[in-house]
């Protein structure tokens, strides 16, 4: 008896195999896993990126704004910067102080000496 | 040779006249704060800012000087007053005088075309009053 009739007498005598698509096969392992009690394989390892995400993500956003606002101050220095730095009021000028106004609709200072007669 | 020179000198108009349109300018108004309505066209915008903040509903230009930026000027206006602007720093310090006497001295910080107004000072008419309105011009 050679191979080849070896072969085909072993083929004649095996049970009929039925063959599985691979979206059958994953739809199974996927059924498997969410059977409660069970090590589930694949949402284990999506469980563990989900952590990791909601982990980092107000770190990562934190970290997002701190940097767009040092853009900010790099690109636009003076955005912020108050439009009155310091003052001086002479002598001669009768006062009775000064007040700083900042006008809520167009951000336009007002530097207001107040002297004497006001 | 004279087409070379007079092209030449075209080019020299022209880059200056570029050159000159790129320049930001520093406004410098002088005005007259007053208790009736009357607002000098053009002052529509400052009138509302003062009559938001301040009781004062008029708004007369008295003088109106200007300066390149950066700035480095003395300016005449009536009534005796000067104003020093001298850029430093991206601020521009400004000295107020009246009369060669200080009235004020600060630095400011002019952002786009919003106005700074300084002043207070005594308008002359009852109850009057001067301020500074500084503004950047493209």
């Amino acid at each position: 008896m050679n191979d080849d009739t070896l072969k085909s007498l072993l083929r004649a005598s095996a049970p009929p195999v039925a063959l599985r698509s691979a979206d059958a096969f994953w739809s199974a392992v996927e059924r498997q896993a969410q059977v409660p009690g069970r090590a589930p394989a694949i949402p284990r390892r999506l469980g563990l990126t989900a952590n990791l995400l909601r982990r980092w993500q107000a770190p990562a956003w934190a970290a997002a704004a701190a940097a767009a606002a040092l853009v900010a101050a790099v690109v636009w220095p003076g955005a912020h910067a108050p439009a009155l730095d310091q003052f001086r009021i002479g002598d001669e000028l009768p006062n009775n102080g000064a007040l700083v106004i900042t006008d809520s609709d167009t951000d336009a200072t007002i530097l207001w000496v107040i002297t004497e007669e006001t | 040779m004279n087409k070379l020179a007079s092209l030449l000198s075209a080019a020299l108009l022209l880059a200056a006249t570029v050159a000159s349109a790129a320049q930001q300018m520093l406004d410098v108004r002088l005005v007259k704060l007053t208790g009736n309505g009357t607002v000098t066209p053009g002052l529509e915008s400052v009138a509302a800012i003062i009559r938001r903040n301040l009781p004062y509903a008029g708004c007369a230009l008295v003088d109106q000087q200007g300066c390149i930026m950066p700035a480095n000027a003395t300016l005449a206006f009536k009534g005796g007053y000067t104003v020093t602007c001298k850029t430093l720093d991206g601020a521009v310090g400004v000295t107020i005088q009246k009369n060669r006497k200080l009235l004020l001295s600060t630095a400011v910080t002019l952002k786009d075309d919003t106005p700074v107004i300084i002043g207070g000072f005594d308008g002359g008419a009852k109850g009057a009053k001067h301020v500074f309105v500084l503004q950047k011009s493209p």
